[in-house]
């Protein structure tokens, strides 16, 4: 006698939609698809600074995603896998737009490490603990392109030096320098935001 | 160590690869230099504030593009629906219905996410536009023709079947019974979905779908040959 009960359906779980979209499933492409779109896009907007690019690359990544998930054996974790596919894409699209636009090594330095900070003492503010949102996510869209590629895959994203350096084509030496110059950058930037929000004139 | 070097280690010092003494000297500068100390609480509170920026939400129309695209390379497959016809002697041994079950059951997991989505107010297809309006007037009439008409054969199949699901042996009825009546509540959440959005072309696509498996797995309890 069959031991059926009287239940409700159980919910889709991710592992369970990608073995239905291995098989073609549409039901399970659009759950996998609204389960990563946030990181996804989000990765995209930051990189490009443009919706209507993010959207292109957000299309593009999910697109590769589709028409490999057959191939997916879980060795990694499927959004590792994705989150990879997706900093490709985007990779692709920058060094295409702009072809040094990306290389961290061409990436225009301020100043001699040599010659002595400035001093800040009478303009300098101590950050509050919760800065801006608005200010820092305006701060980072106004980074070099190749400082805002690195600060993001690190900071943002998680990626180690040496898996940022097999991406970008660089040594992980350089990886640490340039996102070491990166982050003094922002800060600089977010302090310039600062000021200004308070009506304290530019920082220098 | 003087501000440049002091400085120049801020990063090393947040990631955790300072070497001991470099952790010695960089303390001892931090404690005489207000300036460095400034510096390295404004570096520390960037980067930790930019680990937490939320995630942005892409435009609907996002899915709309992506869902297209996926149709027209055809990596999109309709699921087959249920059929007995080709093993029904072996469906009909009773260590058998836990398949039909199992594959009712994976219908209504699908029906079901398609629901959730759509209740979700993601708001599928274009914008409306006064230009769109009319050929989406009578987009929806069309579907609602075809609701009609799969509603026709449903009530005619659904008089046909009940003869037979009454001849069923009650534990495989009930297993039965109770798959029709989650498609009939998947059936009802669509129709309600569609109510509430006439113009959401998804939701008109899986009420339409929800119909079609409801028609085919009544044509294979009507056009089965062993009862």
């Amino acid at each position: 006698m069959p031991n059926q009960t009287r239940s409700q359906p159980p919910e889709l779980t991710e592992a369970r939609a990608i073995q239905l979209a291995q098989k073609g499933d549409g039901t399970a492409f659009e759950f996998l698809y609204h389960l990563h779109k946030k990181r996804v896009y989000s990765l995209c907007l930051r990189m490009t600074g443009s919706t209507s690019e993010a959207e292109d690359l957000a299309q593009e990544a999910f697109m590769q995603l589709f028409r490999k998930v057959a191939t997916f054996r879980g060795e990694s974790a499927f959004s590792t896998w994705l989150h990879r596919m997706t900093v490709n894409v985007v990779l692709m699209h920058l060094r295409k737009k702009v072809p040094d636009q990306i290389s961290i090594d061409e990436t225009i330095d301020r100043g001699d490490e040599t010659a002595p900070p400035r001093e800040l003492e009478d303009k300098d503010i101590r950050l509050a603990g919760s800065l801006d949102r608005v200010n820092l996510e305006r701060a980072i869209s106004n980074l070099p392109p190749g400082y805002r590629a690195i600060f993001i895959l690190h900071d943002i994203e998680g990626y180690e030096h040496n898996e940022i350096a097999k991406m970008l084509g660089c040594s992980i030496g350089n990886s640490k320098s340039q996102l070491h110059k990166a982050r003094m950058r922002l800060r600089e930037l977010v302090e310039q935001g600062e000021v200004s929000a308070k009506g304290e004139g530019a920082g220098g | 160590m003087n501000c440049n070097q002091y400085r120049s280690l801020l990063s090393e010092k947040i990631d955790g690869g300072l070497t001991p003494s470099q952790v010695v000297e960089i303390e001892q500068h931090g404690a005489v230099c207000r300036n460095c100390r400034t510096v390295y609480a404004n570096f520390r509170t960037v980067i930790e504030q930019s680990q937490q920026l939320p995630l942005f939400t892409p435009d609907a129309r996002l899915w709309t593009r992506l869902n297209a695209e996926c149709e027209a390379e055809g990596l999109i497959r309709e699921a087959e629906a249920p059929t007995w016809k080709w093993n029904w002697r072996a469906w009909f041994q009773l260590e058998t219905w836990p398949q039909l079950g199992a594959a009712l059951s994976t219908l209504a997991i699908l029906l079901m996410v398609a629901t959730v989505w759509t209740f979700h107010g993601v708001r599928i297809g274009p914008s409306v536009s006064s230009e769109d309006a009319a050929q989406e007037a009578q987009v929806s009439s069309e579907v609602k023709i075809a609701e009609q008409n799969y509603l026709q054969a449903i009530d005619s199949l659904e008089k046909i079947s009940q003869s037979r699901i009454a001849q069923l042996d009650p534990s495989i009825r009930v297993v039965l019974e109770d798959n029709l009546a989650t498609i009939d509540y998947y059936i009802d959440k669509c129709r309600e979905s569609v109510k509430n959005d006439p113009n959401n072309a998804l939701a008109q696509r899986y009420l339409l779908e929800a119909y079609r498996k409801k028609v085919d797995l009544l044509a294979s309890i009507v056009h089965s040959d062993v009862l």
